[in-house]
């Protein structure tokens, strides 16, 4: 690099390109400043450690634990557990719905409640309110397995609500 | 400006001119908020960030010629600084350090969006800006109305600074607005200070055909 340049006369010019160091932000812009820079970092910071499936992500690609033999003997066995629950309880094709009594409300339908299964999703009734205005229900899923006791509402779908007057 | 700050032991070539430069840096204090930040202190990081906040904007400011842009790439930079700071050696110091990051990402920005031009109104320079003898003598050996011309010699000075190269809109930044000596820019830019000295003497050679008007 030319290390013998000719000393550039532009004291002028120096003079003037120091005024700039008057242009300076309002008063007051740098009371927040660190911590807008910290809420930078910390947002992004966030989606890396925070999100959910890039949690899961991180787990299974950044540490390799399912090549360890142990996990994989306990994911087995886990798999194996979650396999034979299924089996056993099998699927029962049929969910009866109690009738409830004590909300002094009135089927107008089937007195020994309601009953839907797989293979024919939609169950109609009315339900009759004492006020005088009445609701069709469909129900179109029921689980398979009947009600130990009361109401089982879950899981179920229902679809349309028909208003009436 | 923090007010941590003593004279720096810079052997600057001082502009002839009432304006001081940028006030020096105390970087005592710095390498012990480092090693604190670099073990995930945030509050250490906190500070290095209050001590050259303004510093930062104003490289950026200078180099952009906006305020917004100015705001959001100094602290761009801060956030980049945090992420880097585990990789931070201490070859150099921190202020030098932080300076390059900022200088480098300002760059790319320029690079990759067209600056706009939106500057600083008249208001936004600071109070002894009407004091300033060099701005007084100026201003009023041009024209009377010299609120026109403060805003004009403003235009003039962003625009002129935004027709440089940014290499050599770099150099007269760091050097005749921000005061620092050429060895520290080149350590700053990663060259030699004859590469420094000879943009900074192309840059005013420009600077100096094209505010002519200001001169005389």
């Amino acid at each position: 690099m030319n290390m013998d340049l000719p000393p550039d006369n532009n004291e002028a010019i120096r003079r003037l390109l120091a005024l700039k160091r008057h242009e300076t932000p309002p008063p007051g812009y740098f009371r927040n400043f660190s911590s807008q820079v910290r809420a930078r970092i910390e947002r992004d910071a966030a989606p890396a450690s925070g999100g959910f499936w890039n949690q899961i992500a991180g787990f299974l690609g950044g540490n390799g634990w399912w090549r360890q033999p142990n996990a994989l003997i306990g994911s087995g066995l886990a798999l194996l557990a979650v396999t034979g629950f299924f089996l056993r309880n099998g699927p029962a094709p049929k969910t009866t719905l109690q009738r409830p009594q004590a909300a002094g409300l009135d089927f107008g339908g089937s007195s020994q409640g309601l009953s839907a299964t797989a293979a024919s999703p939609a169950v109609h009734e009315r339900l009759q309110l004492p006020s005088g205005m009445s609701y069709r229900i469909e129900i179109l899923a029921i689980d398979s397995n009947p009600p130990p006791y009361g109401l089982r509402l879950t899981p179920m779908t229902v679809s349309g609500i028909e208003w009436q007057r | 400006m923090s007010g941590a700050i003593a004279l720096m032991d810079f052997p600057v070539e001082r502009p002839a001119t009432a304006v001081p430069a940028a006030p020096p840096v105390d970087e005592s204090g710095d390498r012990e908020l480092v090693r604190l930040a670099q073990s995930g202190d945030a509050n250490a990081f906190d500070e290095l960030v209050v001590r050259y906040q303004e510093r930062i904007y104003a490289l950026v400011y200078h180099m952009t010629s906006n305020h917004e842009d100015a705001g959001d790439l100094a602290q761009e930079a801060f956030v980049k600084a945090w992420k880097a700071l585990r990789n931070f050696k201490g070859d150099s110091s921190f202020y030098t350090w932080v300076y390059r990051i900022a200088v480098n990402h300002t760059l790319n920005h320029l690079k990759t969006r067209r600056a706009r031009t939106q500057h600083l109104s008249l208001n936004d320079l600071d109070f002894n800006a009407e004091h300033d003898p060099d701005l007084v003598q100026l201003i009023s050996h041009k024209n009377p109305r010299r609120d026109i011309n403060l805003r004009e010699l403003g235009e003039r000075l962003n625009a002129a600074m935004q027709k440089l190269s940014e290499e050599h809109r770099t150099v007269v930044t760091l050097h005749d607005i921000q005061g620092l000596p050429h060895d520290e820019i080149a350590k700053i830019l990663e060259c030699n200070p004859g590469t420094v000295r000879s943009r900074l003497f192309y840059a005013r050679q420009q600077l100096q055909a094209w505010l002519a008007d200001f001169l005389r």
